[in-house]
């Protein structure tokens, strides 16, 4: 009886713990920011689901995503468009395949996409919070949603939800909302954190 | 000097009336001397003589290509093309996108053009109406009439239209059936140049091309290469 009064203990005890581990990092800016903190590199492959009212289904893009703190980024399509996206030290630029190889982009097209890259690198530092152009709230369900305040702005992205992993440190899912009926999901798995990443790894295409 | 007898006279008269005949028939081989210089045509060319017989996007079709694009000034970009297209109402719906799905261009075409979004470098005034003119040129049959058709130097056929403004289009069918659209200014000059490869008229049917290459020449000169991803109709 008493062995039994003693198990049930651990098991309640057990479950607070568990309770209080899986609640803890995401309810909060501190809890988003210290765990955050502790990420040094992220490696995940990616799925990207572009939904507009135009395309009869999704269109689908894969790949494989490499993030190294402060602000290293490797974004690599795969298919359907092989294409490499490099960010190192502020300098970014993009390599898509062409009928003579990979090329480098020089367009402008480019240039806004490097704006979104440098928040998506704040945003893997766990800075939420610090553009001073979005309205940031954190909501139920590890989401948090990013509101441009400029009309300007949220002409261009109306909003962006990131969606946390239960793991700490972990982003689930983004998902960009240019339009109601026009939105982005791009959705990260085999999720890999604090591997040794070469800087070259994000300078050259190798 | 020997009078006329009649029999000279009857001799004179048949020479004149061979002499009529000759000049008659003489007169009569001129017009229907054979045309000189006309290629022998194959069964296949014959088709296309009647310009009315091209095969031309027809229906509705939505498209997705990749866009490599080489702008004014040698700048280099790949971008997501997706296009809806209908013939029977001459609608368009283009959107232009970048490959990590942030969309720089929406622009709707039905007879008025309509646009719903516009980021650098694609929100100057021009680059909607002449995106669609591209459009246009690529999928849809030439505006105005057929005023020529022959065969070009290379041996393809071709058909010449003429629009209201003046502008010239030639459509030409190479003998593997891939074909190439060549606009041309009030003054002659070529100011776009489409070529289509791999896509076969069969059966008379229009087959969207794997590939299609526009360039735009002059000053501000640019080139698109469209890859085909997906096409539905």
């Amino acid at each position: 009886m008493a062995e039994r009064g003693v198990s049930g203990s651990c098991l309640i005890f057990a479950v607070f713990i568990g309770a209080a581990l899986s609640l803890g990092w995401s309810d909060s800016w501190d809890g988003i920011s210290s765990s955050f903190r502790d990420v040094r590199s992220v490696n995940a492959e990616f799925v990207q689901e572009k939904h507009m009212r135009i395309l009869s289904r999704p269109f689908v893009s894969k790949g494989l995503f490499c993030y190294q703190s402060p602000g290293s980024l490797r974004w690599e399509y795969l298919s359907p468009v092989k294409s490499i996206l490099l960010m190192h030290k502020g300098k970014a630029m993009r390599y898509t395949e062409k009928d003579e190889g990979l090329v480098r982009d020089s367009g402008a097209n480019f240039q806004a996409m490097q704006i979104i890259l440098q928040e998506i690198t704040m945003w893997l530092n766990g800075r939420f919070t610090e553009n001073p152009n979005f309205k940031v709230s954190l909501e139920p369900g590890r989401k948090i949603t990013l509101t441009p305040k400029k009309e300007s702005f949220s002409k261009i992205i109306m909003r962006t939800e990131i969606f946390l992993s239960p793991d700490q440190g972990i982003i689930e899912s983004l998902m960009i909302y240019e339009g109601e009926d026009s939105f982005t999901k791009i959705g990260f798995r085999s999720v890999r954190l604090n591997e040794t990443v070469n800087d070259s790894f994000f300078q050259k295409i190798q | 000097m020997r009078p006329l007898t009649i029999l000279s006279f009857r001799r004179f008269s048949e020479n004149v009336r061979f002499a009529l005949i000759l000049l008659v028939l003489t007169t009569m081989s001129c017009g229907r001397l054979p045309k000189l210089g006309e290629p022998a045509i194959s069964p296949e060319r014959q088709l296309y003589e009647n310009c009315e017989e091209i095969p031309y996007l027809s229906g509705k079709w939505r498209f997705v290509h990749s866009i490599e694009a080489v702008m004014p000034g040698g700048k280099r970009g790949t971008l997501i093309g997706i296009c809806l297209i209908s013939s029977e109402t001459g609608t368009i719906h283009s959107v232009i996108m970048t490959i990590e799905g942030f969309v720089l261009f929406d622009a709707r075409y039905d007879g008025e053009l309509l646009v719903s979004r516009s980021i650098p470098p694609f929100d100057t005034p021009g680059f909607a109406r002449g995106q669609m003119e591209d459009m246009k040129l690529i999928f849809f049959r030439p505006e105005g009439k057929p005023i020529r058709t022959g065969i070009l130097e290379n041996g393809s056929p071709a058909c010449r239209y003429e629009n209201s403004d003046g502008m010239t289009v030639d459509v030409i069918i190479r003998p593997d059936n891939s074909w190439e659209i060549r606009k041309y200014g009030r003054n002659a000059k070529l100011v776009r140049t489409v070529r289509a490869f791999r896509g076969q008229a069969a059966d008379q049917k229009w087959v969207p091309p794997e590939r299609l290459e526009l360039t735009a020449h002059g000053m501000m000169g640019y080139s698109l290469i469209l890859k085909l991803m997906q096409a539905e109709n």
